[in-house]
C-alpha cells in the first residue's frame, strides 16, 4: 500500500480549456455521479458521503524533510519515508461546471489545475510508543 | 485543534527522530473543512502533447458510443477514456509554499498545509485510431445518383455538426476520412456518392475522351470541369475528380487502381459469384482507355477463388466487414481458408491501432502456416481438413 501526494500548481489560472460532453451514454452516467442510473446503489454512495464529510478539517500528519530533500511523514504511528518524483505523465484536476443543468449532455469541466510531481511513501507500520500519543 | 512545534517535536522524537535530522520547516497536514467531492472534481491523466494542447486553452469532446466505450477527442486526435482505479491513496495538496505559518523559532518553523482531499481513481487517455466505418454508414443511409434522381426538393444527408456528433472521432480525422471516401457535400448536407452514379461519371467522361479521339493526358482539369458541369454538379465533378484522376498542374492521369476497384464493385453484385474468365473479360472491356486491370486491384474488393471449378469472383469489400476484428476474420476465412499477407492486408489494415499493426493483429488473432516457402494465415478456431 502506498501513499501518494499529489502536488499540484494553485496558479488557477482559468485555463479556458474545457472538457466538453458531445455523446452520452450509460458509462458517462456513471463517471458523473459514481453510480448507475439502473442500480440503486444509494447505500454504497451514503456510505462515500459520509467518509468524505468526515475528513473535512481532519489532521492528516506531520511532514518533514530529511537533508537529503527526502520527504518523512508521520501519520498516527506509522513513519513513512518517502520520494519526491516527477510524474510519468502529468494529471490535471477537471471540475464540473454548470452542476444545476439537468441535461446530461451538457455536463462539462474545466481545467482547473495541472499535477506534476508526486511524493510517494511507503507504509512501513511502526508504533510509535508514547504515553501523550494522541490519536488523530 | 491546532497543533503546535512542542507537539510536533515530541512526535518526531518519539520516532526516533530528532531535529538535527531533519529540514527546519515541517508542515501539518490537514484536510480543508469541506474536501473535494470525486464526483464533482475528477484526476485525468493527460500526456506532455495533450497537456499542451491544453494549455493553449482546446478543448476536449467526450463522446460516448455503444455499450460502455467511450472516446475523448482533442481537435486532430482520438482517446479511448478509461477509468483506473488504484488501492493507493491519493492525497491532493498544492505546493509546500503555500501553507500558512503556525509558529517559527529560531531553529523550526511549523506551516500548515492544506489538503483538497484523497482519491482512489483518475482517468486515463490512451491514443487510439478511431473506428470510422460508422462514418460511411451513417452517409450511405442518403446516396447520391445524380442531380437528376434527385427525389426531394429538400436537403437530404448529415451536416457536419451531425457528424461530429454522432463519430467517435476528432474533427481532423472525420475530415479526413470524408476526402478518402466518395463522400460528397451536397447542398450543405453529407452524403455517398453512388457507385452506380460514380460509374456513370467514369463512363460518360471515357466516352466523350473517344468521341474527341483524346486520351486523359491531353486534356486539362478546366476541359473536365466544363464538360462534366453538364453531367453533374462542379462540386460533385471535382470530388469524382479527386477521386479517379491524378491532378499534377494542368495534367491529368487516372488513377488505375481506383478506377479498377470502382468498375470491380459496379460489375460485381453483392451475394453472387462471378465465373471469374466472364468477370475478367467484362471489367477489362468496360475499363476507359488508358486503364488497366489488374488482379491485384481487386485487393480489398472481391475473392478470387481458384479452388473452385470453374474458378470464380466473390464479391468482398472491405468497407462492408465488420470492424470487430475476431468477426471480421471469421468471415475472411470463411471465404477463404488460407490468404497470403499480400491479399488479407487490404482487409485488415484499418484495424491496426499504433501499436498494433497488421503483423501483430494477425498474430495475435491467426494463425500463420508456411507452405512451401510461402506464409499463409488462416483461422485460429476453424481446423482445416487439406
Amino acid at each position: 500500500m502506498l501513499l501518494f501526494v499529489l502536488i499540484c500548481n494553485l496558479s488557477f489560472k482559468n485555463y479556458n480549456s474545457r472538457i466538453i460532453t458531445i455523446t452520452y451514454n450509460y458509462w458517462l452516467q456513471y463517471f458523473y455521479e459514481g453510480k448507475c442510473k439502473s442500480s440503486s446503489n444509494q447505500f454504497q454512495g451514503d456510505l462515500e458521503t459520509k467518509s468524505e464529510e468526515a475528513l473535512g478539517s481532519k489532521l492528516i500528519g506531520d511532514l518533514h524533510f530529511n537533508h537529503e530533500g527526502h520527504p518523512i511523514m508521520i501519520i498516527g504511528h506509522h513513519i513513512l519515508h518517502g520520494k519526491v518524483q516527477d510524474l510519468d505523465k502529468p494529471l490535471v484536476v477537471i471540475t464540473k461546471e454548470n452542476d444545476n443543468v439537468p441535461d446530461e449532455n451538457n455536463v462539462t469541466y474545466g481545467v482547473t489545475a495541472v499535477i506534476k510531481k508526486k511524493m510517494i511513501f511507503k507504509t512501513r507500520p511502526k508504533p510509535i510508543v508514547g504515553e501523550m500519543i494522541k490519536k488523530l | 485543534m491546532e497543533r503546535n512545534l512542542q507537539q510536533v517535536n515530541t512526535i518526531l522524537n518519539l520516532a526516533k527522530l530528532t531535529e538535527s535530522d531533519i529540514k527546519k520547516e515541517s508542515h501539518v497536514l490537514q484536510f480543508i473543512p469541506q474536501i473535494l467531492d470525486s464526483k464533482q472534481v475528477k484526476l485525468l491523466e493527460v500526456n506532455k502533447d495533450t497537456l499542451e494542447y491544453i494549455k493553449s486553452g482546446e478543448c476536449l469532446f467526450i463522446k460516448g458510443g455503444e455499450d460502455a466505450h467511450v472516446v475523448v477527442c482533442s481537435n486532430s486526435k482520438t482517446f479511448e477514456f478509461k477509468e483506473a482505479e488504484t488501492s493507493n491513496s491519493l492525497l491532493l495538496m498544492p505546493s509546500l509554499n503555500h501553507g500558512k505559518l503556525i509558529e517559527a523559532t529560531e531553529s523550526r518553523t511549523l506551516k500548515k498545509q492544506e489538503v483538497f482531499g484523497v482519491y482512489h481513481t483518475y482517468y486515463e487517455m490512451r491514443l487510439t485510431k478511431p473506428k470510422l466505418q460508422s462514418l460511411r454508414n451513417a452517409i450511405a443511409k442518403y446516396p447520391y445518383k445524380g442531380k437528376n434522381s434527385e427525389l426531394s426538393k429538400d436537403a437530404v444527408g448529415l451536416s457536419f455538426t451531425e457528424l461530429k456528433n454522432i463519430i467517435q472521432a476528432s474533427e481532423e480525422e472525420i475530415i479526413n476520412r470524408l476526402e478518402e471516401i466518395p463522400a460528397a457535400k451536397i447542398r450543405g448536407k453529407w452524403r455517398l456518392l453512388d457507385v452506380g452514379f460514380l460509374f456513370g461519371w467514369v463512363s460518360y467522361l471515357d466516352s466523350i475522351l473517344r468521341e474527341k479521339q483524346l486520351s486523359l493526358e491531353e486534356v486539362t482539369p478546366l476541359n473536365v470541369e466544363d464538360w462534366m458541369g453538364l453531367y453533374d454538379i462542379a462540386d460533385v465533378n471535382s470530388k469524382c475528380m479527386s477521386l479517379f484522376m491524378e491532378v499534377d498542374d494542368d495534367s491529368l492521369k487516372w488513377k488505375s487502381a481506383a478506377v479498377s476497384q470502382l468498375f470491380a464493385l459496379y460489375l460485381l453484385p453483392e451475394l453472387r459469384a462471378f465465373d471469374s474468365k466472364d468477370f475478367f473479360t467484362a471489367w477489362q472491356q468496360s475499363m476507359p482507355v488508358g486503364v488497366t486491370a489488374n488482379e491485384e486491384d481487386l485487393n480489398g474488393v472481391a475473392l478470387v477463388d481458384y479452388d473452385s471449378t470453374p474458378s470464380l469472383v466473390k464479391y468482398l469489400p472491405e468497407f462492408e466487414l465488420p470492424e470487430d476484428i475476431n468477426e471480421r476474420l471469421d468471415i475472411l476465412f470463411r471465404n477463404r481458408t488460407k490468404w497470403t499477407l499480400q491479399a488479407i492486408t487490404p482487409y485488415v489494415q484499418p484495424l491496426t491501432d499504433y501499436n498494433l499493426n497488421v503483423a501483430a493483429l494477425l498474430t495475435k488473432y491467426a494463425r500463420s502456416l508456411n507452405i512451401n516457402g510461402v506464409k499463409y494465415y488462416s483461422s485460429k478456431y476453424i481446423t482445416q481438413t487439406e
